[in-house]
């Protein structure tokens, strides 16, 4: 099951092979389409892995993009489908290789705003009309993780994200977004992606949460640089000042200035008007489907939290607590370690947090605040202990993934898993 | 608000008490005699006021009075915490700085360490998606060799600048009896919070037995842009965080790209602070203290303090 999978993720675990030399020379497209169709899918991984170059990415891209449906056409008909879905599964490889590339090196180019392969293959799938099968669904969510991870890549550098700051998300659901990502949304039609998916899969619940992910980060959360996801009296009445008054018409750039800050106090009052909705659509679906309750309620809890009602969120992150998947786990205790924060309940606050990283050891996001709250506690050897989680979230070296940097990006952390899944499918 | 460049008074404080050791049983008692340090500034004006004597101040420990028992100040050695964007260094978030950035911060560090005495020490620690101590406290005649920036630059989801967990990790180190701790950090200051909010941040360095100056690159531009991104800095969470945490621990937030020059700026006027010393007398020494510096020769002159300190 996921959980079984996401504890390996959180020990930092991938299953892209790691230290191997740079590849120099363009990957060939063809060749890596046929390795992958013998199997050797850990070869392909390396190699991918292992272009420093992303200008080498991206131009493997767009010849996988050219040449994939000539490569399916080209073999056995009765593999066709098959050979579909090889290519669709490098075209994830070299997706997430973009990834990997854009968020771990200072490589962000303009072509690779928008992968080429991936959309152009997808709509090859989705014309070899056939039910619904495995092999299907494991390439359906492959992908859903695939674009949700690409979405921390376009959000991590893009730089008209004040224009649309969920730009994958809305690629996902059909809404506007970036130019640059017009052609992807093409391939996918007017609904998006996930309408696409769920004709296909009615109920998925995969699916389905994913669709709440998107509207939860499209309608309630802000652009990064003038982000205030987290609201508290100070900003709102900050905000709300800032939204009364209309920009001075002082003209030049001072007005410009002003008139971008009226509209993100106005956008983020918008925003915090719409969290308790999105907690409620989150309550629905977990009756719907008892396998997303914990998933739910950890997005219900945080909902409630920002939405300055940290007493609601208590009950949910309680039932949330008890799931056997430690992503889950985790953020259902840093919560909660949160919200008896905000209710100024201080030993709640550390016990949570201690429990916290009892899941997930040195994860920083609960370290900070279990260090600050032993800070500033009356006791010297809680400010002794305080120092001490910081340095031990300091020095843990490969540090586990921590799961509070991954809650907006929906099942992005399983990418491995759907993957492994998809390979198993394609080898049977 | 606005973003003003204000001169602020600095308090930095730091306490001792008698360690008693029993060497059979591994463990420290304290005494009941609690000696405090207190770096006050006193300005009439924009000018800092010298020459006071120690009969000139007024201290009270949790609303007693106190007799303070010496007036320091200079000769009192610093341990310095040079906190350092690394990701304003290495990502080209800074392209002004341009490819040398590494070199930059070396350099940045030497000058600093040029401008202390023998016996102060200097740490650095840098932090873009992680948080490495790249020199750990030590004397500034030691190398400085081994300073780089050695932290992880992979950004996977939602990484973003352990700005928080850089400051947290300075501000909360202990510091000896003996020493002052300047913490100064240098940062672009961009990108999101690491944290919820400021708050835990401003919370904890009130309460820091150190005083944060923090040199803030001008947001010339927004993030991979050259578009102008001159917001006041309190409008952007990640800087107004900062501003209100040097503001709490008796130091501030300076809106330059002169790193050294501020450095130099900020390292006089602590030179030219007061170091008021006492033994805590009728109150209990252990928990939270509010302490309250006044000069009532001076009535219109200010005096920055921090607000106390954690008894032993």
């Amino acid at each position: 099951m996921v959980w079984q999978w996401s504890v390996a993720i959180l020990a930092g675990g991938s299953i892209l092979a790691s230290a191997v030399p740079p590849h120099v020379v363009p990957l060939d497209a063809v060749l890596l389409l046929d390795q992958y169709e013998r199997g050797d899918y850990a070869a392909v991984a390396r190699d991918l892995a292992s272009v420093d170059d992303l200008r080498l990415l991206d131009h493997l891209d767009s010849e996988l993009a050219k040449r994939s449906k000539g490569w399916i056409a080209a073999g056995n008909p009765s593999q066709t489908r098959r050979r579909a879905f090889v290519a669709g599964a490098v075209a994830l490889e070299v997706t997430h290789a973009l990834v990997d590339g854009q968020t771990s090196r200072d490589g962000w180019t303009h072509d690779s705003a928008n992968p080429e392969a991936l959309p152009r293959v997808a709509r090859l799938i989705a014309n070899e009309v056939s039910p619904p099968d495995d092999l299907e669904h494991d390439w359906t969510l492959a992908q859903l993780a695939s674009w949700e991870e690409w979405n921390a890549a376009v959000r991590l550098t893009a730089g008209d994200q004040w224009i649309t700051p969920e730009p994958v998300w809305a690629v996902l659901l059909g809404e506007p977004t970036l130019m640059q990502l017009s052609r992807t949304q093409t391939a996918f039609g007017q609904g998006g992606y996930l309408q696409e998916a769920l004709a296909r899969f009615p109920g998925d619940e995969r699916l389905l949460l994913a669709r709440e992910e998107g509207r939860e980060s499209i309608e309630t959360r802000c652009p990064i640089e003038f982000c205030f996801d987290e609201m508290t009296p100070a900003t709102l009445d900050q905000l709300r000042r800032r939204a009364k008054s209309a920009p001075p018409e002082t003209g030049g750039l001072a007005q410009m200035m002003n008139t971008r800050i009226h509209a993100m106090a106005v956008a983020n009052l918008e925003a915090f008007d719409r969290l308790l909705p999105a907690a409620s659509r989150f309550a629905a679906l977990a009756n719907a489907h008892p396998g997303l309750r914990a998933e739910a309620n950890v997005h219900i809890g945080y909902l409630a939290i920002r939405a300055e009602r940290p007493e609601m969120a208590l009950r949910p992150l309680a039932d949330a607590v008890v799931s056997d998947d430690p992503h889950v786990r985790y953020l259902a205790e840093y919560f909660t370690g949160r919200a008896f924060d905000a209710l100024g309940r201080r030993p709640d606050a550390i016990a949570a947090f201690r429990r916290a990283l009892v899941v997930v050891p040195d994860a920083p996001s609960a370290a900070m605040l279990l260090a600050a709250q032993l800070f500033v506690g009356d006791d010297s050897t809680e400010r002794t202990e305080a120092y001490a989680v910081l340095q031990a979230a300091q020095a843990a070296v490969p540090r586990a993934a921590d799961p509070w940097d991954r809650y907006w990006y929906g099942d992005a952390r399983l990418w491995p898993v759907y993957m492994e899944h998809l390979r198993q499918a394609l080898r049977q | 608000m606005r973003w003003t460049v204000t001169p602020v008074l600095l308090f930095a404080l730091g306490t001792g008490a008698i360690a008693v050791v029993f060497a059979d049983q591994g463990q420290v008692f304290r005494s009941g005699v609690q000696s405090v340090l207190a770096d006050v500034s006193v300005m009439r004006g924009r000018t800092p006021l010298t020459g006071l004597a120690a009969e000139d101040f007024s201290v009270t420990d949790n609303g007693v009075a106190q007799r303070l028992d010496s007036l320091e100040g200079a000769a009192m050695p610093l341990d310095v915490s040079l906190v350092v964007d690394a990701t304003w260094l290495t990502l080209g978030l800074a392209p002004e700085l341009g490819p040398a950035g590494a070199r930059s911060l070396l350099d940045n560090a030497q000058q600093v360490a040029s401008l202390l005495n023998p016996d102060d020490r200097l740490g650095v620690i840098t932090f873009s998606a992680t948080v490495e101590e790249t020199r750990a406290m030590s004397r500034v005649g030691s190398p400085l060799g081994e300073i780089s920036v050695a932290n992880s630059t992979t950004w996977s989801y939602d990484d973003r600048p352990r700005i928080t967990q850089a400051l947290l990790t300075a501000l909360m180190a202990p510091v000896a009896t003996d020493r002052r701790h300047l913490v100064l950090m240098f940062s672009a200051a961009r990108g999101g919070l690491d944290v919820p909010s400021g708050a835990p941040l401003v919370e904890a360095a009130a309460r820091a037995d150190a005083l944060l100056y923090a040199v803030l690159n001008p947001p010339h531009y927004a993030l991979g842009t050259h578009v102008p991104s001159a917001f006041y800095p309190s409008e952007i969470p990640i800087r107004d965080a900062v501003m209100r945490a040097a503001e709490a621990t008796g130091g501030k937030a300076v809106l330059t790209g002169d790193v050294s020059g501020t450095f130099r700026d900020v390292l006089k006027d602590f030179r030219q602070r007061y170091v008021l010393r006492y033994s805590v007398q009728g109150v209990p020494t252990r928990g939270w203290h509010d302490i309250v510096v006044t000069v009532p020769s001076c009535p219109g002159c200010t005096i920055h303090a921090r607000r106390g300190y954690m008894g032993q």
